[in-house]
């Protein structure tokens, strides 16, 4: 492991960053080696996050440095499709397209090993039973931003009913208008408005432990 | 106008500038921010009011009419779509068009402004806005100077002189006979949220305040005067009512403090003091969370925004706004589209109860009213406030 990669990512140095990786793949080391040490600096990213030190705007740059890392790494080894994690299907409900936190929450997810299926923004009911069907997903995260669009939540959940696939999905909401009152409304499992909360519920739902 | 109607505005001024002014009024008063809610009241589809001025202005007439507010924001759809498909604007999407006739507006955010364009956009920002954004942003102007730019050009600038004069004065009217005053007149933003939302875009401008900081902050400061000439100027001049600024960026938690002391604030107070020596009172529409930054706000003059609590704790607001500042809002909008009436009257009550009842204060939604809203939920905030909110 190199502490001094991971401290860089950790303190959102970008210059750093990308120098300590060219380096170090010039040095042999193996794509996967960095990229473990890339999640354990997003790991203290999100724990900054979660006890205050960072915001978004520093989530959104600690995303923009693993995505320039990644270009880096890219031609050493073949992009993993598959992460071997659980999968989750993500993405924002129809009317909306809002995906700043559907984004980071994604990417979170990605970092922390899950295997993300984001169906993007303005995504339609069907598309998410399509998407359950298709990858056998157990975990599904709906993000919202405009209350208006909350309907289309409820029309999601109630197809994914209808499917009979109710009891084999987890549903998860998320997004600025969500709360109780919304979560008895749409029908969802849980509701969350903070990123990393959510990837520790996601953790825990994945554990059997929620 | 009749006189019943010229009367009942003036009551109707008197109380809301009163609050304003972080007085007592007769009674608390009541400056619902609703937009596309109006289409439904009317019957009209978003289509029919995003493209008809007619029935766009017909849609708050018809609301001003049934629901007995004492402010108006807006017409329901604050943009003309046919202007904007004539220029061919590509950040936009409306119902009837890309969307389905019923769907409410889309902006597609994009970085239409590039790290390099900074220098010249710090030069001379509208030379750099008329030369090379409006080409990014609108089909039609794609190749400037060409013909079919020229021509989009005259449509475009002819279309915007004809929306805004018929607004004007079909608002006017509507003030007339209704005897309902604008919540605020002109518009205007704070610089970073200039750049933040259609011009570097929000991820743009989170790199460029770890990338070109000294650039950001020179463009910045280029939008000041800018800024404060634009509040008066869609204000026709007009002093007695607040710019409204939606905020944006600087919502809990985009930036982290240091930067938003460093980049969001220092720029947006200039406006609002540059408005306030102007005599021109600021409606700091604070969408989202803004408790960590009320310490901040507090810096500014007395009286010279209203503070607009949306997701911010209305408690810390009124601890350290409250007697200084008028506060507006906060019934969650979720709970105007999925609550019971019986649930709304008892959040406005305790709204009356525990921050209007030594004045200063008007009763509105967290944020803007839009189709989903229930039309009893609305009525009964009109009654709760009616029957509980007199001093």
């Amino acid at each position: 492991m190199d502490n001094e990669l991971v401290k860089a990512i950790a303190e959102l140095d970008e210059g750093k960053t990308l120098y300590l990786v060219r380096k170090r793949i010039e040095a042999g080391a193996t794509p996967l080696e960095i990229v473990e040490d890339c999640r354990r600096g997003v790991e203290i990213v999100g724990q900054n996050y979660s006890n205050g030190t960072y915001f978004l705007s520093d989530l959104v740059m600690s995303e923009e440095i693993l995505r320039k890392v990644m270009e880096i790494l890219e031609p050493h080894f073949p992009p993993i499709e598959k992460s071997g994690g659980a999968k989750v299907i993500i993405g924002t409900i129809e009317g909306d397209i809002h995906d700043l936190g559907k984004n980071i929450v994604a990417y979170m997810l990605r970092s922390a090993g899950f295997d993300v299926i984001d169906l993007g923004v303005d995504v339609e009911p069907k598309a998410f039973v399509d998407a359950i069907v298709k990858t056998g997903a157990r975990i599904v995260g709906i993000s919202v931003l405009l209350t208006f669009a909350i309907g289309a939540i409820k029309k999601t959940v109630d197809l994914i009913k209808k499917a009979g696939l109710r009891d084999k999905v987890k549903i998860i909401i998320g997004g600025y208008p969500v709360n109780e009152k919304v979560l008895e409304y749409t029908g969802a499992d849980y509701f969350e408005n903070d990123v990393m909360k959510a990837v520790e519920l996601v953790k825990k739902i994945s554990a059997g432990e929620a | 106008m009749s006189n019943d109607k010229s009367k009942l505005l003036e009551e109707r001024k008197k109380r809301y500038l009163t609050a304003l002014d972080c007085g007592k009024p007769d009674r608390v008063p009541i400056g619902l921010t609703v937009s596309e809610f109006m289409a439904k009241v009317a019957g009209f589809t978003l289509q029919e009011i995003y493209y008809d001025l007619d029935k766009n202005l017909k849609a708050l007439a018809k609301f001003v009419e049934e629901y007995e507010v004492d402010t108006f924001f807006s017409a329901p759809s604050l943009w003309w779509a046919a202007s904007h498909d004539a220029v061919g604007a590509v950040y936009l999407k409306f119902a009837g068009r890309e969307l389905e006739p019923n769907t409410q507006f889309q902006y597609v955010e994009g970085e239409f402004m590039l790290p390099e364009d900074y220098d010249a956009f710090i030069e001379n920002p509208t030379e750099w806005i008329l030369t090379t954004y409006l080409p990014r942003i609108h089909k039609e102007f794609a190749e400037p100077g060409s013909y079919r730019a020229s021509v989009a050009l005259i449509k475009g600038a002819g279309a915007r002189a004809m929306e805004l004069q018929l607004t004007q004065q079909g608002t006017a009217k509507i003030m007339e006979e209704y005897g309902v005053v604008p919540a605020g007149t002109g518009l205007t933003k704070a610089p970073f949220d200039t750049l933040g939302d259609a011009l570097r875009g929000l991820k743009g401008i989170m790199m460029d305040m770890r990338k070109v900081p000294d650039k950001l902050k020179a463009a910045m400061e280029v939008l000041v005067p800018h800024n404060i000439f634009y509040a008066l100027a869609t204000a026709g001049g007009d002093t007695e009512f607040p710019a409204f600024m939606p905020l944006h960026r600087g919502a809990y938690p985009f930036l982290n403090p240091r930067q938003w002391d460093e980049f969001y604030w220092p720029t947006l107070k200039k406006v609002i003091e540059g408005l306030w020596e102007k005599g021109k009172r600021t409606y700091f529409f604070a969408e989202g969370d803004w408790t960590p930054y009320l310490e901040r706000i507090a810096e500014l003059p007395d009286k010279s925004i209203v503070f607009h609590v949306d997701m911010t704790d209305i408690d810390k607001a009124k601890k350290i706004l409250g007697g200084r500042f008028c506060l507006k809002g906060n019934i969650p909008n979720s709970l105007l589209a999925v609550g019971k009436p019986e649930e709304v009257r008892d959040y406005v009550k305790r709204l009356i109860d525990e921050y209007a009842a030594d004045g200063g204060f008007v009763i509105d939604a967290a944020a803007v009213v839009q189709g989903d809203a229930k039309e009893e939920n609305i009525r009964a905030v009109i009654e709760t406030v009616l029957l509980y909110g007199k001093y």
